[in-house]
């Protein structure tokens, strides 16, 4: 196959592209789901296939298909230069792409038990274990369980010279309670994250150190505590805010906005724009002092991790908001060259059938020096929240509105009574700005999301984000119908 | 495409390789082009072709599942087999009690020929004529026009032997200013039947009128939902009220309510996968015939969309709504139509003495999903009405809305309503005119 992959390009070249890469990728993906003690579903896929993406005429052609072999490689590339023509009809400039060093790399990461090599008994026994824990308590009506492997092999050549084969393996898995009350009031509470769970290029070595077991009988308590549970107070307030739920904070308000093909309005027709112009970089105050965002490909077993991206750009650690300053965005070879940046690396498609876009990888808010009692102790009145129950932010990311599975009271610096269906709102920057604590590394987790959605057509996406809990002044809270 | 002969016949001899008590294969096969265009210029143009096969595998009532796009002998036999080594590991699943019998199918026409004569270049010249449009009034295009060609195909051992072409293009544009945008789409079976000079002329109508928006204070108004907004509430009832499976997992606010009034005696909601009006489609994913379903007749709940699984366990007829398995989200209305009323718009903005005009919601999420009580903003044209007539444009609201109240508080209904095609689903939906509705905050332009 590698011979093949270098004389695709070699086509390519003969054919009078400017440019062009080719992408093979196997992927194989078990998914386990259980609910109420029985087996939702046990699903194996296994998928192959290749896409070849040119600059000719100076526009972008891209196309693909699941046979491989010469011959269809060679119709694909036509294609592709056909559609790049076509493209071509209605340009501005030429695409013109940043240099970048070019590397032949193969890559495989640590990983310490192949999950595909582990029993479906064992995989299946964790979760009717979890099962029955929460089928303890009464009104606990759902329950669920699932796990996620998948195992990728991915070929990377282009007409530059790069040769990058890289190995991933990922694991997952989530659990959830849903409690349902006399008046048919529904509460739910989910482990070790919402959406699914908790992810990361890790083998099961990483299911075992999630420790589902362990917090299932919490989970089912707590969604059965929620039912009578006091309303979330409403009004302006101090707010600390769990982990897990930052990582959607971070997700929403800072890596959706940061993506330079969104700022250049390429996203305009989906998802929207962003509050984040191009005059804002090095020159705006998105957060307090205390706020220091990185994207960081490099973090082993982060979701968002890899060697190389999906244009050969080899995986970086870079600032994006810096002593609150908004100081980066994550960009393309293509975007880069527009605003003469260095390209960063966040190129990814999610299938040998997408073309790669400007992709979050992993997004973090460092940690800052304080414990959890720092952070309560330092509020009179305010909400502690965990845990995503709902999201929605306006098309340039700047008024969103989170609702969290649960919270607690804060009065006088303690934790107080538990609080149902918390939610809180606010304009990005000036939420950001509110912040004044953050939680110290012994807090700080990189959360795996595979679901991060966008572009057209629609591609998941595998991302994380390193967060602890944070503080924020005078949030208002509490919007309720 | 591979056409329903090759299809069948490679379904047929899956079949074979199985040893359990029930098997089924599910073809899936599409082809697509996508011309994506923003700051007036195509900036991605892509073409990607996949065909993919389920393969479920019953046993003593366990059930495996393995997908592949290796559709050779070889890869489909693999695929059989993997299913069935599932079983040796999974329980049974006692609910389960047979896959769907053959029903007859109707025919209905979903597919046309001459879109395959489509080309790249085609594709360009009908976004040139959005962006001309636009350019021409100072105004820059962005937006997407697709063409897509799929396949469905499903085969089991109880003789369901069913395949369905499908042809379906969109075309979606926002139009901006400086402070201002408008949204337009169009779906159809026929690319000569989208009208891309009327999809800008509306997009970019709303680009202009809604020029220097002016901040508004959030609190309760009425309201003009357009077909657009009107869509996505709808969407939110089929995900999470209108399927067998929450209804009797007591997460449906149906639940326990069937032929109770749940909304106004003006709302009458139905599911109708072989209404010409909407997107066609006659069969479900395990092969089983589209019903005609009343979900909502004049406010009272009626009933909920079943598929096999569901209909089999409950004991109630199979409306033909099964989504490809396995699928945690259960039977889901995919075809759904709000009734028309008697009204237009022009007569719902002089009815309103200070209300709202909300051209389209971005970014929707329910935060209780029970109650179907969902956030969202508005987007790409809101604009106050004043004393029956529009006043101005308005920076975007939030808001934080109870649908099954809103569907109680639907004062107007249109006569015109308009095919709109959802992320999973297409409707055919009206405006309205709705009393009470709650903004809870706002944005900065």
């Amino acid at each position: 196959m590698r011979d093949e992959l270098r004389w695709i390009m070699d086509e390519a070249k003969k054919r009078g592209v400017t440019y062009s890469d080719v992408r093979l990728i196997e992927d194989e993906i078990e998914t386990i789901e259980t609910e109420n003690g029985n087996v939702q579903g046990i699903g194996k896929s296994f998928s192959k296939g290749f896409g070849i993406r040119v600059v000719f005429n100076g526009a972008w052609g891209f196309s693909s298909s699941s046979k491989v072999d010469k011959l269809e490689m060679e119709k694909v590339l036509d294609e592709a230069i056909n559609i790049a023509k076509a493209s071509s009809k209605i340009k501005k400039e030429d695409v013109i792409l940043s240099d970048i060093e070019i590397y032949e790399d193969e890559y495989t990461p640590d990983i310490k038990i192949d999950p595909f090599t582990v029993g479906l008994d064992k995989k299946l026994n964790l979760l009717y274990e979890v099962d029955k824990i929460m089928s303890n308590y009464k009104p606990v009506k759902i329950r669920r369980g699932s796990l996620y492997f998948n195992k990728q092999k991915k070929y990377f050549v282009s007409t530059e010279g790069s040769f990058i084969v890289q190995d991933r393996i990922v694991s997952g898995s989530g659990i959830e309670a849903y409690a349902i009350g006399d008046t048919g009031e529904v509460q739910r509470r989910s482990y070790p994250a919402a959406l699914g769970g908790d992810f990361s290029v890790s083998g099961w070595e990483f299911i075992e150190s999630l420790k589902l077991i362990e917090n299932s009988d919490r989970v089912a308590k707590q969604s059965v505590e929620l039912l009578s549970a006091k309303p979330c107070p409403q009004g302006y307030m101090d707010i600390v805010i769990s982990g897990d739920q930052m990582a959607l904070q971070v997700h929403e308000s800072l890596g959706h906005p940061v993506e330079l093909d969104r700022v250049f309005g390429m996203e305009a027709s989906y998802a929207g724009t962003s509050f984040l112009t191009l005059e804002k970089l090095n020159n705006f105050m998105y957060g307090s002092k205390k706020v220091n965002i990185t994207a960081d490909a490099t973090i082993p077993h982060a979701l968002g991790g890899f060697k190389y991206d999906d244009e050969g750009v080899k995986a970086q650690r870079v600032y994006l908001v810096k002593e609150g300053l908004f100081v980066g965005y994550l960009t393309s070879r293509e975007t880069a060259h527009k605003v003469s940046l260095k390209p960063m690396g966040a190129m990814r498609a999610d299938g040998w059938n997408r073309i790669p876009l400007i992709r979050m990888t992993s997004i973090n808010l460092e940690p800052g020096d304080m414990t959890f009692e720092n952070l309560i102790s330092g509020i009179k009145e305010g909400i502690y929240v965990e845990t995503n129950k709902s999201w929605s932010i306006d098309d340039k990311r700047l008024n969103f509105q989170f609702g969290c599975e649960i919270g607690w009271e804060i009065k006088d610096g303690k934790l107080g009574d538990m609080i149902k269906n918390p939610t809180y709102t606010g304009i990005s920057y000036e939420f950001w700005r509110s912040c004044d604590g953050i939680g110290n590394k012994g807090l700080w987790h990189v959360w795996g999301v595979p679901n991060c959605g966008k572009g057209e057509p629609p591609q998941i996406m595998q991302v994380s984000h390193g967060t602890a809990p944070a503080r924020f002044r005078n949030v208002r809270v509490g919007v309720v119908r | 495409m591979r056409g329903k002969e090759e299809i069948l016949n490679v379904l047929k001899n899956g079949l074979k390789f199985s040893s359990g008590d029930e098997i089924e294969l599910l073809y899936l096969g599409r082809e697509s082009s996508l011309t994506r265009y923003a700051n007036s210029y195509i900036h991605q143009n892509v073409k990607e072709g996949n065909s993919q096969i389920r393969v479920r595998v019953i046993k003593n009532k366990k059930i495996g599942f393995v997908e592949t796009n290796n559709l050779t002998t070889e890869g489909i036999k693999k695929a059989v087999k993997d299913a069935e080594e599932i079983l040796n590991f999974t329980k049974e699943d006692a609910s389960f009690v047979k896959l769907p019998e053959k029903e007859e199918v109707k025919d209905v026409k979903t597919f046309f020929d001459e879109n395959l004569k489509v080309t790249p270049s085609d594709m360009a010249d009908k976004v040139k004529n959005v962006i001309d449009k636009a350019s021409k009034k100072s105004l820059t295009a962005a937006g997407a026009l697709s063409v897509d060609f799929e396949e469905y195909a499903v085969v089991n051992s109880r003789g369901i032997e069913v395949y369905q072409p499908y042809s379906s293009i969109t075309l979606t544009t926002v139009i901006m200013g400086e402070d201002s945008s408008g949204f337009a789409d169009r779906f159809s079976m026929r690319f000569n039947d989208i009208n891309e000079i009327e999809l800008a002329d509306e997009a970019i109508e709303k680009a202009l009128t809604g020029k220097n928006p002016k901040d508004l204070e959030p609190g309760k108004y009425e309201v003009i939902l357009s077909p657009y907004a009107v869509e996505d509430i709808l969407f939110f009832f089929a995900y999470l009220s209108f399927g067998a499976k929450s209804f009797h997992l007591d997460t449906s606010f149906m639940s326990g309510k069937l032929n109770e009034k749940v909304f106004g005696e003006n709302i009458t909601i139905w599911d109708d996968g072989y209404d010409t009006l909407g997107a066609p489609i006659s069969f479900d994913f395990e092969g089983v015939p589209k019903k005609k379903v009343v979900l909502i007749q004049n406010g009272i709940a009626k009933n909920v969309v079943y598929d096999s699984y569901h209909a089999y366990k409950f004991d109630k007829e199979n409306t033909g709504h099964a989504l490809p398995q396995p699928n945690s989200l259960g039977p889901f209305a995919l075809n759904l139509f709000m009734k028309e009323g008697e009204s237009n718009l022009v007569d719902m903005i002089k009815n309103i003495k200070k209300g709202i005009y909300i051209s389209r919601f971005h970014y929707t999420n329910p935060i209780d999903p029970k109650r179907v009580i969902i956030t969202g903003m508005t987007r790409d044209g809101t604009f106050l009405i004043e004393d029956g007539k529009i006043s101005h444009p308005v920076k975007n609201l939030r808001f934080t809305q109870d649908m099954v109240e809103l569907m109680n508080n639907v004062l107007e209904i249109s006569k015109e309503r308009k095919l709109q095609r959802g992320d999973a689903h297409v409707s055919v939906v009206p405006y309205i005119r709705v009393k009470d509705f709650n903004f809870t905050g706002k944005t900065e332009f």
